[in-house]
């Protein structure tokens, strides 16, 4: 690049380019064989499977008897379900507590543990990791006693005398949604913690301390540093937690199942039950397709405004 | 006893809250399920190793029962090898669908009843017609034909349960009884078990008032709300309520007056608060330790679920009993086999099979079952030595002769929720929104039929 840069223009345009070229072209065949390997592995256990999902789609399926083709009638019936619209609305709940809710309490732990100079921070930065090291499901479990009705949370209310707030959390046609939310926030905010600490590492100290200069305060320096200094690290975190929302499977199925009545029904859950419990696999694909797609369409949402600047 | 909720098709995948998404393991467990069944089904030097596939993972005393009966076979067919493969319940339903359609299922294996399982495979031709074997080992004689038609008839078409040829046969079976906390009814002022339905909720009305729990519920799992329905409509209607829509006779509606009653019977339970407080959140082990730690006068429970957990002296307080129905007739109660035993059509040894299923359903297997505390199909001649052999707690004591009564003198009918695979989920979220109010009998009732409608007229 360079060299070509002090060539003069008329030789640029004439000979030596094309040749140049194609001995660009040669190494870059030999990157996409370099590929191969992962991508063979992308295309054979990602891509095909979920080919093979769309396909089944349109289909009305047991899973033994042949296929019957039914067109679109699969995502009509999906689209046209109360409960499984109300079961996205469901996700679109929780993605405001996995996403947003995990975020601001990882920007402000970020922002606390950035200006803390004490010994064993890294102990302290380990054990608010730890809920994220930890199997969802068991996590799910260790919540569902925690958040019972007789379970140490309903305890300490009773104990300083609010007994009014204790209530079923998990069994109560209000709060299940929210607590399952918060048990994800809970799963989540370790990690999105540490992806953003990993961002503000990378931001320049005399940054903070041209700031700091100007006779800003912490908070000040917060916003005017650090906050615009992890925004890609933002937009990571937002699509994983978003994702990590909309999958959200293993919760449900360990503390709620759904209930009470219907209020904590969640897409991947509907794809489950559709498919080992109802035997109707062309369904469950429709919905599984579905939900990827809305997964897809909100991770380009939040993808764009930082590939545009 | 048996860890095996029974459920309805597949229903057991909740029912049994299993931590881990078996469906995303489903894949690799069949493929390994597959390599190891290939792996020989002949042995070396003219044995013959007959390859047979359980799912009561996690029942020691049945599995320890199936390892005698195992040996006493070997022992009579010298030359004869049993590979005994113990899987969860989940882990043989949502792989049985690859299994069976595979070029190597085992030879004998449990497969679960129902439309999705028993029928689905039934008419994709992957199951064996026992009906030459049935008649060649009189099973007709050994087993009610309730039990059988429950259990192991299909017609090959898929489309009707309980009627066609015979497919599989249970060994042990299961039943929903009703506990109960003989002290606290002592110290209630009341004697004895109720005999009618009356009698129960004058018991339950008689806790309430006495700031006593009177029935322990819960309903998060589903299971639980379920079971009620369906001890309702059996209670309500007798046993042809509930076998007409499991077996969809007679134009089955769950809009009917028994149906009504039913709906309103659990509504008015919930708003008289005979269930535990908080309900909602519990699940049915929960509501069973509770029951077991002394809290609540009734709960409603299988028969896998016991021994109650606690010392002789502990338990000897509590005892269950058949729900009562409201004309005081019966024993009628929900009572269904565990998985039923069948032979894949890609077995290799279909009449050796047929010797073993033969064997384990015999009545001297029953003696052994029965002493391990399972609930065999049928009550051996000298039942109270037999029980008092197996040296079993009271409450097991009473779960085995009250089940036995249902299922040899009365009449064991299906779990509801069997009768199509919507209805579960449907029992389940219904219940939680009628009990709450936001759904009235009528509409809780539509719920339940939308679920159950459609699908009966979808296999005609």
């Amino acid at each position: 690049m360079t060299l070509s840069l002090i060539r003069p223009r008329a030789q640029l345009r004439a000979g030596p380019r094309p040749v140049l070229r194609r001995s660009r072209l040669v190494p870059r065949f030999v990157g996409y064989l370099y590929l191969l390997p992962a991508l063979a592995v992308y295309v054979l256990f990602l891509l095909a499977p979920f080919g093979h999902s769309v396909y089944l789609s349109f289909f009305s399926w047991d899973g033994i008897s042949p296929h019957k083709y039914v067109g679109w009638a699969n995502y009509r019936n999906a689209l046209g379900s109360a409960e499984i619209r109300s079961a996205f609305v469901h996700a679109f709940v929780l993605i405001t507590f996995y996403a947003l809710l995990t975020t601001a309490v990882a920007l402000v732990l970020v922002g606390i543990m950035g200006g803390l100079r004490v010994r064993g921070l890294v102990a302290l930065r380990t054990i608010l990791f730890l809920p994220y090291v930890i199997a969802p499901v068991v996590t799910g479990v260790a919540w569902r006693w925690l958040l019972s009705p007789d379970g140490p949370i309903n305890g300490i209310f009773r104990t300083v005398g609010l007994g009014s707030w204790a209530r079923p959390w998990l069994g109560n046609f209000n709060w299940a949604l929210p607590s399952v939310g918060l048990i994800g926030t809970w799963m989540l905010y370790g990690l999105v913690m540490m992806l953003l600490l990993a961002g503000v590492q990378r931001i320049p100290l005399d940054l903070y301390e041209a700031a700091r200069l100007d006779g800003a305060n912490p908070v000040r320096e917060f916003f005017a540093v650090t906050l615009p200094g992890v925004r890609q690290e933002i937009v990571v975190v937002l699509v994983l937690s978003t994702t990590a929302a909309l999958r959200n499977f293993d919760l449900i199925y360990v503390t709620t199942q759904g209930g009470p009545g219907t209020t904590t029904e969640v897409p991947s859950w509907m794809v489950y039950r559709q498919a080992f419990f109802v035997g109707d696999l062309g369904k469950a694909s429709a919905l599984g397709v579905l939900l990827t797609a809305v997964i897809l369409v909100l991770s380009l949402l939040i993808l764009r405004p930082w590939k545009r600047s | 006893m048996q860890d095996r909720p029974r459920g309805g098709p597949g229903r057991a995948y909740r029912a049994r809250r299993r931590t881990v998404v078996r469906g995303i393991a489903a894949v690799s467990v069949a493929v390994l399920a597959l390599a190891g069944c290939s792996s020989g089904s002949k042995g070396g030097s003219g044995t013959t190793t007959l390859l047979v596939q359980n799912g009561a993972g996690g029942a020691t005393g049945l599995l320890a029962a199936y390892a005698k009966l195992n040996s006493q076979f070997e022992a009579a067919h010298p030359g004869v090898k049993i590979k005994f493969v113990t899987k969860s319940f989940d882990e043989v339903v949502s792989t049985a669908k690859l299994q069976l359609s595979g070029s190597h299922p085992p030879d004998v294996t449990q497969t679960n009843q129902g439309y999705q399982a028993m029928g689905t495979y039934a008419k994709a031709g992957l199951l064996t017609n026992l009906d030459e074997y049935a008649k060649k080992y009189n099973w007709v004689s050994r087993q009610s034909s309730k039990l059988l038609e429950l259990n192991g008839h299909f017609s090959g078409d898929g489309v009707k349960m309980g009627e066609g040829p015979l497919w599989g046969i249970s060994v042990t079976n299961a039943w929903i009884g009703l506990l109960m906390n003989k002290q606290l009814a002592a110290q209630l002022g009341i004697a004895a078990p109720p005999q009618t339905f009356a009698e129960l909720e004058r018991d339950l009305a008689t806790a309430k008032a006495k700031g006593v729990v009177p029935f322990q519920f819960g309903s998060s799992n589903g299971e639980m709300p379920a079971w009620l329905l369906s001890e309702l409509l059996l209670a309500k209607g007798g046993p042809d309520a509930v076998n007409d829509i499991v077996f969809h006779r007679n134009d089955p509606t769950l809009k009917s007056p028994t149906a009504q009653w039913a709906a309103e019977t659990l509504k008015s339970w919930s708003d008289k608060g005979y269930f535990t407080p908080n309900y909602t959140a519990y699940k049915t082990d929960e509501a069973f330790s509770n029951f077991a730690k002394g809290k609540g006068l009734f709960d409603l429970a299988g028969s896998w679920l016991l021994p109650i957990p606690g010392t002789p002296e502990q338990t000897k307080n509590f005892t269950m009993v058949v729900f009562p129905s409201v004309s005081g007739g019966g024993p009628n109660a929900v009572a269904a086999g565990d998985m039923p035993w069948t032979i894949p059509t890609h077995s290799k040894h279909h009449d050796l099979a047929a010797e073993y299923i033969n064997y384990i359903s015999s009545e001297q297997s029953a003696d052994v079952l029965l002493a391990s505390g399972n609930l065999p199909s049928f009550a051996p001649a000298d039942l109270d030595a037999q029980i008092a052999k197996a040296n079993l707690p009271a409450p097991s004591q009473d779960s085995l002769k009250n089940g036995l009564s249902v299922i040899n003198k009365g009449s064991p009918v299906p779990f509801i929720d069997w009768g199509a695979p919507d209805l579960y989920d449907a029992i389940k979220s219904g219940f939680e929104s009628l009990a709450s109010g936001s759904m009235s009998v009528d509409s809780f009732l539509s719920h339940l039929q939308d679920a159950f409608g459609p699908y009966v007229s979808s296999l005609k």
